[in-house]
């Protein structure tokens, strides 16, 4: 397999260490927005990297962070973006977008913006999010996100205590337009790790419940799209054959820290066995072509997975759910995915998806 | 894969790939390649017509038998759909042309 089997469709930037928000479950474990020490990756180079990238199949940016509107020129970028004709999409907090930056982001063409939200109660958000306050903010970032025709996306990171929000949570979606709404089960990873040690986390059986539950009953009654993210190998036949899948294209990623750290993703900010240089110092072409953690990548997913994503019919399509997570959990980027895992040890993930 | 020319053709027997995956659900099924990860899911309709290729049976017998079953439907649809369900499984090596005995 040669390098150009796998094109580099997607950067993802994470373009502040900092966060204003102290959510518990963050999985890149930001620091405070005060922080003097972060020395945020210089804008030409940056920008030089982008250029490279698009030699490799680059077509989509992410924008994302720790909080993303933290560093002070982000509207440069995303005109330089823009410029380059790059798809681009937004993962913010919402906290820092105000009518102004919303009107840059239409200029800006962005594809999509998502907000995270994680109740429709300002009470609920706002304990999780560990700001008071910021519930009001992000709402308003939609309302302007809105009022531009920009398409928005809704996050919610789920734990047991925001399960009872989900529905409410949908209807707040439909009210504000929102085009989907997308709902991430916590992992164990960053900040998570505590949160399912306290086990404050959602259980397999209570996921698949509620996955059900979400397509038996909210289609046909939101005009917001719904996505609960969970392997394809737990989804239901109709999810698997009818609608599209949060699916993570891992072989054809990187991601780039603030400091300008190249790394699987943002998984690289807490392991740091992941990272593989800096694009200050080292060519990303040369990285993304030759570097042994993408060959061993490349070589291993999903041919070489372990345990239940090894043995799953859809390991080719799935590639293993999240590799990031599995080798935080375990230190081997072939280790199962915990979800998967979990349900195949509990005798909950269906027989009919296993083989060997 | 296919050039787009036909592979099947009406007197030929049909039958599973023993080296391919598959897996029934409540509603369909899933044939799956362990070799090139190929994937394909079968709706009920598409479950019926695999497990009838036992072999035995050729494409005619099968169109044969649809149009038993569904007296309704143009024998020309019943068989172009046929043919390119069959064409299709056989291009993903799900099945393979077999000698009238079975084997």
């Amino acid at each position: 397999m040669g390098p150009d089997e796998f094109p580099l469709t997607s950067l993802y930037l994470y373009l502040s260490e900092r966060c204003n928000l102290r959510c518990g479950h963050c999985w890149v474990s930001p620091t405070a927005p005060e922080d003097e020490d972060e020395q945020p990756m210089d804008l030409a180079i940056l920008t030089r990297t982008v250029a490279a990238a698009k030699e490799l199949g680059l077509r989509a940016v992410k924008l994302t962070g720790g909080e993303p509107f933290l560093r002070k020129d982000i509207v440069e970028l995303m005109r330089f973006l823009h410029g380059e004709c790059l798809c681009i999409d937004i993962e913010s907090n919402g906290t820092m977008i105000d009518r102004d930056m919303a009107r840059v982001i239409k200029d800006c063409e962005v594809r999509q913006v998502s907000i995270s939200l994680d109740g429709a109660q300002a009470a609920q958000h706002d304990k999780l999010r560990g700001m008071k306050g910021c519930h009001e903010k992000s709402v308003s970032a939609l309302h302007y996100l809105r009022a531009e025709k920009i398409n928005t996306q809704v996050i919610m990171s789920l734990y047991k205590e925001n399960v009872p929000e989900i529905e409410a949570l949908a209807a707040l979606c439909d009210d504000l337009e929102v085009s989907s709404f997308k709902i991430n089960p916590v992992m164990p990873t960053g900040r998570g790790e505590k949160v399912f040690q306290r086990q404050e986390n959602v259980d397999i059986e209570e996921l698949i419940k509620i996955d059900r539950w979400i397509e038996a009953d909210f289609g046909s009654k939101y005009k917001t799209e719904i996505y609960f993210c969970m392997p394809i190998g737990l989804k239901s036949l109709l999810a698997v054959t009818g609608n599209p899948l949060y699916e993570c294209h891992i072989l054809n990623i990187l991601g780039i820290l603030a400091d300008g750290t190249i790394s699987l993703c943002g998984i690289g900010q807490t392991e740091t066995d992941l990272n593989m240089g800096n694009i200050a110092t080292n060519d990303l072409t040369e990285i993304w072509r030759h570097h042994p953690l993408l060959q061993k990548l490349r070589k291993e997913t999903p041919s070489q997975l372990s345990g239940i994503c090894g043995r799953c019919i859809f390991k080719f399509r799935c590639l293993g759910s999240c590799r990031a997570c599995a080798y935080a959990v375990s230190g081997d980027l072939a280790s199962p995915f915990f979800m998967c895992d979990e349900a195949y040890e509990k005798n909950l993930f269906p027989a009919s998806r296993i083989y060997h | 894969m296919s050039d787009g020319a036909k592979i099947i053709a009406r007197e030929d027997c049909l039958k599973q790939n023993p080296e391919m995956v598959f897996r029934k659900e409540e509603d369909g099924a899933f044939l799956f390649d362990p070799h090139t990860g190929n994937l394909k899911y079968l709706n009920a309709n598409g479950v019926n017509l695999y497990e009838l290729c036992d072999g035995r049976k050729t494409v005619g017998d099968i169109i044969t038998l649809l149009m038993e079953l569904y007296p309704d439907v143009a024998v020309e649809k019943i068989a172009a759909d046929t043919g390119l369900f069959f064409e299709g499984l056989a291009a993903m090596q799900f099945m393979t042309k077999s000698e009238k005995n079975g084997s």
